[in-house]
């Protein structure tokens, strides 16, 4: 095809309507916008390190959703005890903090959160922090992202903790240590929450669930360690849970110092005001007085031949006891004598194993109150509810009501049914004018 | 909650609002949207539960209209890169309203499959999202990779020195990693620092993506003092059904894969999908594009209606959450009605914009270059104010060295890209100290 022909032919495809275009040199626009580029960062660069994150209260960036995405930096107290989660496989932290205007969550997303777990740079309660977060708006919840583990102060309280026996409201905040005896541990979402019981009272003591990020061994350790009887001295700051309750929250495993056990000193209830701060070993009588629900305690009469003593048994305490064996008579009890000789029982231990011997319901009007009994018999009248089932025991010499709570009902392993023979082992007790058994383990209910 | 004609009427005033802005070059629908809430005028009269109807509206309108900008005035955004070549063959042969009506064939095919994928994703999505998280930062940087390796030198084969061609065919390559990486830093300053104020926080990056994309190709349209020839504007397009649904089907891949991965953009969707699917052929390529961009934009919106899972995806997400958060199942079926509504409206009315921008706007090509790019100075300014402005021009001179180093204009992403992979692997902090930041 003549040349002038193809010619015509791309004119006509390609620039059909379009006129003669200039020639521009790429290569001077290359380089020209690629140096004007770097020039222009560098600007961008030197003007930037001049702009530092503003300093801004909650309440003013709360919500606003202009706002969004903002670098800025808040300071406030940290409030509550930091979240762990890796239950996606990726370990996020998060922490409130409270300005004073209003309360912000934090969170710092892998890689930073392992960061600043490497760096052991995570706020507990108490803390003064100052942090350097990116926001998310949302229409109900806004929230700061920490961008790196160097963009978080903090502010520890610092100096001698003040040794407590005891802990209140007005002491949020402090930096504390005190020691004891635990008398009960468990597992919650938050850590080993744990009570020391001081020669003051008792105390609660949060382990966060944090140390075990820190060191899972150590961690699996410390939940075995604290069991009732540990002696403990800890040290951290008094946090309010839920804003009335005080506890202590341990920062870390050099806070937590487990001293050997102590071996208990044999002895009679007239020797116990002399035994303050002691462990005692005591062979006695035991009687309940009252169930406080609150607490989830009971208080106790503790009797021998030399004379008698107030007791206290976490509600657990009592639930490991065999109720049969304990009606058959007394008991090793095991506890701490705390001020004006109360002792803070720590384990209860029938002194010989059952006797096999039933209390005849026509005879329990002659017993004390708050004795152990064992009976057997039929049910009848019974009544279920959520909270607890009430039945009346016929053993053909009379019949007796039977309280048992939801607690000890849901462990027993069987329906209790109208009808159905059954022997319970409780306390005795007078509610609202009537005698009752209250059975308060499920070791108490037993089928024929 | 609303009732479903108020949803109806704002969504409506949504597709207007798109339709009215969408077609010009440059111009976002997302720096309409924020400036209405910048200057508060949206929500004066418009209740907070009806917002995220009416964006979803806007969104709709502006992933069919935009199309316009894409054909008859070359890239609007990063979404459009790698379809300007084939749309620029159809224009400058008279057939540019044949390229809009491919794209929008393949933005309505796409409405439909995400219609009726909706049904499905409450189940999928959550689960989905929680199985890949862990493994973004890894998928980031792969396709970060992949990019590069792609990269198909384009000049220096007719220079007849060899070690002259491989240096003028590498000047490209290391032209693309040098766009990447000024991106990069650009945007990591945005991100990381107050070098634009708190307060206008929510379009930090606004002016950056205005100055890499819709600034350089305003400019360089004035530049090479374009002229465009007579357009046929008949409706009709010359293709076969096999080659439709194969554009379809890589489209709609590409931009579920740019809408469900946070970072990753439509054009970068449609550079893996378009691998993945093999997809050859002029139309078959136009389709993929109005797919993906349909679904990329449309699709992210609509995962924040979900009701079984709180996902944000794209800008106006993250806009509209701030102010109101869809929750229930009505306002999720109320979102799918409107995907379809707005989708027949904006189709209608893109192809009636398009038979008008070809029969006149395209006679005042240049004038128009040059109102958009004062109106791209003025939001810039108006959104950001001044510093905002110093951003937009040096992103410009970077999205312009993209285009003069004949490299990807989808580098510029590493605006994006480049500071988000940093945080994921741990690295701002030893990079803020790097630049002294």
């Amino acid at each position: 095809m003549p040349e002038d022909r193809v010619k015509v032919i791309l004119e006509e495809l390609y620039r059909r309507g379009a006129r003669p275009r200039k020639r521009i040199s790429m290569r001077l626009l290359t380089a020209a916008s690629t140096a004007a580029s770097v020039a222009g960062l560098i600007v961008i660069l030197v003007l930037a390190r001049g702009a530092e994150a503003p300093l801004m209260s909650i309440s003013d960036v709360y919500g606003n959703y202009l706002m969004n995405y903002a670098v800025v930096r808040l300071q406030g107290v940290v409030d509550g005890v930091p979240y762990l989660d890796n239950s996606t496989g990726r370990l996020t932290i998060r922490f409130a903090l409270d300005d004073g205007t209003g309360t912000m969550n934090v969170y710092a997303y892998q890689p930073v959160s392992l960061e600043l777990l490497r760096l052991r740079r995570i706020p507990f309660p108490g803390d003064i922090v100052t942090v350097e977060v990116q926001l998310r708006v949302r229409e109900t919840y806004t929230y700061g992202i920490l961008q790196s583990a160097e963009q978080i102060e903090i502010e520890s309280p610092a100096g001698e903790p003040v040794r407590v026996k005891k802990l209140t409201t007005d002491m949020e905040g402090l930096l504390v240590r005190a020691s004891g005896a635990v008398t009960s541990s468990r597992l919650v979402s938050s850590g080993i929450l744990f009570t020391l019981s001081t020669e003051g009272g008792e105390i609660t003591v949060l382990a966060p669930e944090l140390l075990r990020f820190y060191d899972q061994e150590r961690y699996e350790e410390l939940v075995e360690a604290l069991r009732p009887g540990a002696l403990v001295e800890v040290e951290g700051i008094v946090y309010l849970y839920k804003g009335s309750s005080p506890e202590i929250v341990v920062r870390g495993f050099e806070d937590l110092k487990l001293k050997p056990p102590e071996k208990p000193v044999v002895a009679k209830v007239a020797d116990l005001p002399g035994l303050v701060g002691k462990k005692v070993k005591l062979q006695v009588e035991v009687l309940v007085e009252e169930y406080v629900s609150s607490s989830r305690e009971y208080t106790l009469v503790l009797r021998d031949e030399t004379g008698s003593a107030a007791a206290r048994a976490k509600r657990e305490v009592l639930m490991e006891a065999d109720p049969f064996a304990l009606s058959s008579g007394p008991a090793s009890v095991v506890g701490r004598v705390a001020e004006g000789g109360l002792v803070v029982v720590e384990a209860i231990e029938p002194a010989a194993a059952w006797s096999g011997r039933y209390v005849r319901v026509g005879d329990l009007g002659t017993l004390e109150e708050g004795v152990f009994v064992a009976v057997r018999g039929s049910v009848r009248d019974l009544v279920k509810r959520a909270t607890f089932a009430i039945f009346y025991l016929d053993d053909g010499t009379g019949s007796i009501k039977v309280f048992i709570p939801v607690s000890v009902l849901q462990r027993i392993g069987f329906e209790i049914e109208e009808g159905a023979e059954l022997s319970v082992a409780g306390y005795t007790d007078v509610y609202r004018g009537e005698l009752e058994i209250v059975v308060f383990s499920p070791l108490g209910v037993r089928g024929g | 909650m609303l009732d479903p004609l108020s949803v109806v009427l704002w969504a409506l005033f949504g597709v207007a609002v798109g339709l009215l802005f969408s077609w010009m070059p440059g111009f976002h629908v997302y720096n309409v949207i924020a400036l209405l809430t910048a200057t508060g005028l949206t929500f004066t009269f418009m209740p907070s539960d009806a917002f995220p109807f009416f964006v979803l509206g806007a969104i709709v309108s502006f992933a069919y209209a935009s199309t316009i900008s894409t054909v008859y005035f070359s890239v609007a955004d990063d979404t459009m890169i790698f379809m300007l070549f084939p749309t620029q063959r159809y224009l400058v042969v008279g057939r540019g309203h044949e390229a809009v009506l491919l794209t929008l064939i393949g933005a309505f095919g796409a409405s439909l499959v995400l219609a009726a994928s909706l049904p499905i994703l409450p189940l999928v999505l959550p689960t989905l999202r929680d199985l890949l998280n862990p493994y973004i930062p890894l998928f980031l940087a792969s396709l970060v990779v992949f990019m590069f390796m792609s990269e198909w030198l384009k000049v220096g084969d007719r220079v007849e020195n060899p070690r002259l061609r491989i240096a003028v065919a590498w000047t490209q390559a290391l032209g693309g990693i040098f766009v990447f990486l000024a991106s990069g830093v650009l945007g990591f300053i945005l991100m990381y620092t107050n070098f634009l104020p708190a307060r206008v926080a929510y379009v930090r990056l606004t002016p950056m993506f205005l100055g890499f994309f819709g600034l350089p190709w305003v400019l360089l349209n004035i530049l090479s003092d374009v002229r465009i020839g007579e357009q046929i504007t008949e409706d009709t397009v010359a293709t076969d059904p096999r080659a439709l649904l194969n554009g379809l089907f890589g489209g709609v891949l590409g931009g579920y894969i740019a809408a469900f991965f946070p970072i990753i953009t439509g054009g970068m969707g449609a550079l893996v999908a378009g691998h993945m699917t093999s997809q050859r052929g002029d139309d078959t390529f136009i389709v993929s594009q109005g797919a993906n961009r349909f679904v990329y934009y449309v699709g992210a919106f609509l995962f924040l209606f979900l009701p079984t899972a709180a996902i944000t995806r794209g800008g106006a997400a993250w806009l509209v959450s701030g102010v109101y958060q869809p929750k229930t199942y009505r306002e999720y079926v109320y979102a799918a009605g409107v995907l379809l509504l707005a989708s027949g409206v904006s189709f209608l009315g893109t192809l009636l914009l398009s038979k008008a921008v070809a029969r006149v706007v395209t006679r005042h090509y240049k004038t128009i270059s040059y109102a958009v790019a004062g109106l791209l100075f003025l939001i810039s300014w108006a959104l950001t104010g001044f510093m905002g402005v110093v951003v937009m021009v040096v992103a410009s001179l970077i999205g312009l060295a993209a285009a003069f180093f004949n490299t990807r204009r989808s580098y510029c992403l590493g605006g994006l890209i480049f500071p988000v992979l940093l945080s994921m692997t741990g690295y701002t902090e030893v990079f803020a100290s790097l630049l002294g930041l």
